[in-house]
């Protein structure tokens, strides 16, 4: 019987490690890789809280979150390299063409 | 002490150093494989938790196509870490600033669980391990969920082509990204 | 037949006219005079015939209720509820015909003596919106209508003085009229206001019906008040000095609004609201003091004058006083008697010298006319008779209202103030009574009388006015002769019917009959004889031993410059005065307030606005790191505000 605290637990600090490794890393994709990071915390959260509540929702919307960071990585990526292809650099600091 | 808790503790635990070394790695690679040691566990401590056909499916689509594309970019870009002039993180407050931020938030989420713990009902003991079963899925998609489930069809497509677009190429811009610009098309070179 | 309901025809038909009139104005024709004039003094007729049809049917019935219309409320706002309503009593009926009159003989005048004038409509489109608002100063039942009235009649006196729009001194005379007025305006508003304060309501049957209400010292602060708007409109000391340059007008214009009725409104003013006057001695006594000091004064002034036209409204200036002699003494009938008086024989002189301008094309100089009177007779007789009138002259009507004051000034004791002060009024009176007489008949000699000293070409032109010129001026030469039988005193025998008329609409009682006849005759012996005495001494300086004036002229020089300067108070006024304002207003007002102050404010907000935009542009680094962590930020903060309860 496992306690309850723990899926939840472990999830807040993916959650937190990816937060960190989004605000902290300069590479675009590490960034990106990050961003899954902490949704792979939610989703275990998610899978956790259903489990103990015995409840089908949970899985149903992590298969969700799963088909959305399917699409979102896709179209992530793609930007990247369209903006590689017109800076030569992934380096976030170099980006700040919208300033102002 | 059952060997359920044990595994959990386990996976856990490499989960949490997984992602730890998503975050310092130094080299994109190393960083792309901490990430898939991560998605492992976190499947493993899905099957755990009564979700079997998730933790597949997490392995499957995750790792094995979110994953791979972030590998392809990598390769694709040919970048490498580091160059003299760059450093790996922001300057030290931004560093500081972010860390307590993200404890916070840490701190936060945790207790928001500790107290829905306080709320949960008792766990039904009796109640069959297995809840995330394919049957089960498939009656709540098909059913109560049925909209969003189309809804996510129309979204992958909305992404596939978006992706496309984003990536055609202008007319008489390089092919490859280490390519001298040349007309017509040409094989990619490998990274030197 | 009732005419309770048909009040308000009286001031409609002129403001018809006017209405009309000003739409004529504008088109491009030119004007068909006889149709315009004739037009606008029909008009001004059906007004007399209304208030003569009203006037009959209360003049039979004794002592009733004033004729009450009220047309519609016309504010209703918190405490403050005022209709649009007129009243008619024994007063308002002297004052509508003696308006209506007067002011169809002057538009009659007008027909013939602005013939050829370019803005002819224009002209008479503003008399009979003049004479709209006069009507309204004096048939309004409470004090917020006579307000309007009283804006009204001052707006149009600046219209008329500066009807010679492109003359600069017209128009400066104009301006000059209304911003003194509105100093008087000032004063009236206040007492409006206090008067509202007190008594909770601004209808005259309302508030004589309360003033047990208030406390003697309100009551004087409103009458004092009051008698500041009086000073103003009616030309009194020290905001007379309008007047005078006011003559730049038209002639029908002087002698319409600025002899017989605009300027009589405070004297008007003075009598619908005696029951409050009754119960302050104290601004009776202002008012009789200023009334009689301005008499005395004008009349000094007058002296020295050359304009005729100046001479006339300087002695409008004092024959005001008189009335406000009058008036302050509580004796209002004898006020307003004379203020019918002087509207029949002031306008006659206004028009007579009209009629002389109009002969000699312009000019007013007395001491460059004489020997009229065998050009234009009938103007010269008219004209005698208005100075016989004026002088105070027996069986003339000025004798009997100007006896009448002077009588009441000697013998009727006001409340808490000593007989001296009735002893000074009266030898004050009494001499400015001999000082009239004296310069109106210096006046009369050198212009009618005498050899010429016209220029060729001017006695060449001369020629007695048309009819439309004449008749007014016989029409009111006999009613200067009859006018004054309406109120022959008891001592003489007569029924003093015009105070008894006054007094069925309760006001002035009838206290001054302390004295016995006898003094009343000696008095009036006395004034007689001081008039008398006056025209002798003109016809000497002036007619026998011409050198006089000129040898008094030398012997005395400062006093001869200083009185022909008015003694320098339009000088005076613009040193002390207008131009500290004017001053003022540029630096202070215009360059701090107006520059630094508003536009500054205006054009800071700007500026602040682009100073807080471009701060907030600040946030917009372009960098993403920042944007993330200010979303993480967001995100805690929300979770810590949803979490706090727990």
């Amino acid at each position: 019987m496992i306690p309850i605290g723990f899926p939840l637990a472990v999830g807040a600090i993916l959650f937190a490690i990816g937060a960190f490794g989004v605000l902290v890393r300069r590479n675009a994709i590490v960034v990106f890789m990050c961003i899954e990071l902490m949704l792979n915390g939610v989703n275990l959260t998610f899978i956790g809280l259903s489990d103990r509540l015995r409840l089908i929702d949970g899985p149903v919307f992590v298969l969700f979150i799963m088909a959305v960071a399917a699409a979102e990585a896709a179209v992530g990526l793609a930007i990247v390299l369209s903006v590689y292809r017109r800076k030569q650099s992934v380096h976030l600091g170099d980006f700040d063409s919208m300033k102002g | 002490m059952t060997p359920a808790i044990v595994l959990c503790v386990l996976f856990a635990a490499g989960a949490i150093a997984g992602g730890a070394n998503v975050v310092a790695q130094r080299n994109p690679v190393n960083n792309a494989i901490a990430l898939l040691f991560t998605f492992i566990c976190v499947a493993s401590l899905y099957i755990l938790h009564g979700a079997p056909m998730l933790a597949m499916i997490q392995i499957i689509v995750y790792a094995g196509a979110i994953l791979i594309l972030v590998v392809f970019t990598i390769m694709l870009l040919a970048l490498r870490e580091p160059e003299a002039a760059l450093t790996r993180f922001w300057t030290f407050p931004q560093k500081i600033a972010s860390l307590l931020a993200c404890i916070v938030l840490g701190g936060q989420l945790l207790y928001l669980g500790w107290r829905a713990v306080a709320v949960a009902p008792a766990a039904d003991v009796a109640a069959a391990r297995e809840l995330a079963s394919p049957a089960a899925l498939g009656r709540a998609l098909f059913g109560h969920y049925l909209l969003p489930f189309e809804m996510a069809s129309v979204l992958l497509l909305a992404a596939i082509l978006g992706a496309v677009v984003l990536t055609r190429r202008p007319k008489g811009a390089p092919t490859a990204v280490n390519a001298p610009p040349d007309e017509g098309p040409s094989t990619p070179e490998a990274p030197s | 037949m009732p005419m309770r309901g048909f009040l308000f025809l009286i001031p409609l038909f002129p403001l018809l006219g006017a209405l009309c009139g000003g739409l004529l104005a504008l088109q491009r024709k030119p004007t068909n005079e006889k149709f315009a004039g004739g037009i606008a003094s029909a008009l001004v007729a059906v007004s007399f015939l209304v208030s003569l049809a009203t006037f009959l049917e209360i003049r039979g019935a004794g002592e009733i209720q004033p004729l009450r219309q009220v047309l519609f409320q016309w504010i209703a706002v918190g405490g403050l509820v005022v209709d649009l309503s007129f009243s008619f009593d024994q007063l308002t009926a002297v004052m509508t015909l003696v308006v209506t009159g007067v002011g169809f003989l002057i538009h009659v005048y007008a027909i013939g003596y602005m013939h050829g004038e370019r803005g002819f409509q224009r002209f008479f489109t503003y008399l009979n919106l003049f004479i709209f608002a006069m009507l309204m100063l004096v048939l309004g039942s409470n004090l917020l209508v006579m307000f309007v009235g009283w804006e009204g009649v001052g707006l149009c006196s600046y219209l008329l003085i500066g009807y010679y729009y492109e003359k600069k001194s017209a128009a400066d005379a104009g301006k000059k009229a209304f911003v003194v007025n509105r100093i008087g305006d000032f004063g009236f508003l206040l007492a409006i206001f206090l008067t509202f304060h007190q008594f909770g309501t601004l209808e005259f049957a309302g508030v004589a019906q309360r003033t047990g209400d208030a406390g003697p010292a309100t009551i004087t602060a409103i009458t004092l008040l009051l008698f500041l708007g009086c000073a103003g409109k009616s030309a009194q000391i020290p905001l007379y000095f309008w007047l005078p340059d006011a003559m730049e007008g038209p002639t029908p214009v002087s002698a319409l609004i600025h002899a017989a009725t605009m300027v009589t409104a405070g004297v008007y003013l003075v009598a619908r609201t005696h029951f409050l006057f009754d119960l302050a001695p104290i601004s009776q006594a202002v008012v009789a003091g200023v009334g009689c000091l301005t008499a005395f004064y004008a009349a000094t002034i007058a002296f020295a004058q050359r304009d005729l036209k100046r001479i006339l409204a300087y002695s409008t200036i004092s024959q005001l006083g008189y009335m406000f002699v009058g008036v302050g003494m509580g004796a209002y009938a004898a006020g307003i008697f004379h203020l019918m008086t002087h509207a029949f024989f002031k306008a006659l002189l206004f028009l007579g010298a009209g009629s002389v301008m109009h002969a000699l094309q312009g000019e007013l100089d007395i001491y460059k006319m004489g020997g009229l009177s065998k050009v234009m007779p009938k103007t010269a007789w008219t004209f005698v008779i208005g100075a016989l009138a004026i002088a105070g002259i027996p069986p003339f009507a000025g004798f009997f209202s100007k006896d009448e004051i002077l009588w009441q000034a000697f013998s009727r004791h006001l409340h808490g103030i000593p007989p001296a002060f009735n002893y000074c009024v009266y030898g004050l009176a009494l001499l400015t009574a001999g000082m009239t007489a004296f310069y109106m008949f210096r006046a009369v000699f050198l212009t009618f009388f005498g050899e010429s000293r016209l220029t060729p070409e001017l006695a060449h032109h001369a020629h007695e006015s048309g009819p439309a010129m004449t008749l007014p001026l016989l029409v009111l030469a006999a009613l200067s002769m009859v006018g004054g039988f309406l109120g022959i005193p008891h001592a003489l025998g007569g029924g003093a019917r015009f105070a008894a008329w006054l007094q069925l609409a309760g006001i002035g009682a009838a206290e001054g009959a302390a004295e016995p006849a006898g003094a009343e005759l000696a008095l009036m012996a006395l004034s007689v004889g001081v008039a008398a005495l006056g025209i002798f001494l003109a016809h000497v300086f002036y007619r026998e031993r011409r050198e006089l004036p000129a040898k008094f002229a030398a012997s005395w020089p400062t006093l001869h410059k200083t009185v022909w300067n008015k003694y320098y108070v339009d000088e005076i006024n613009e040193a002390l005065v207008i131009g500290p304002l004017k001053s003022a207003s540029e630096n202070v007002l215009w360059r701090f307030v107006d520059s630094a102050v508003i536009d500054g404010a205006v054009n800071g907000a700007g500026a602040l606005a682009k100073f807080g935009g471009r701060q907030f542009v600040k946030l917009q680094t372009g960098r993403i790191y920042a944007y993330a962590l200010s979303i993480l930020i967001g995100a805690t903060l929300l979770l810590g505000y949803v979490l706090w309860p727990f």
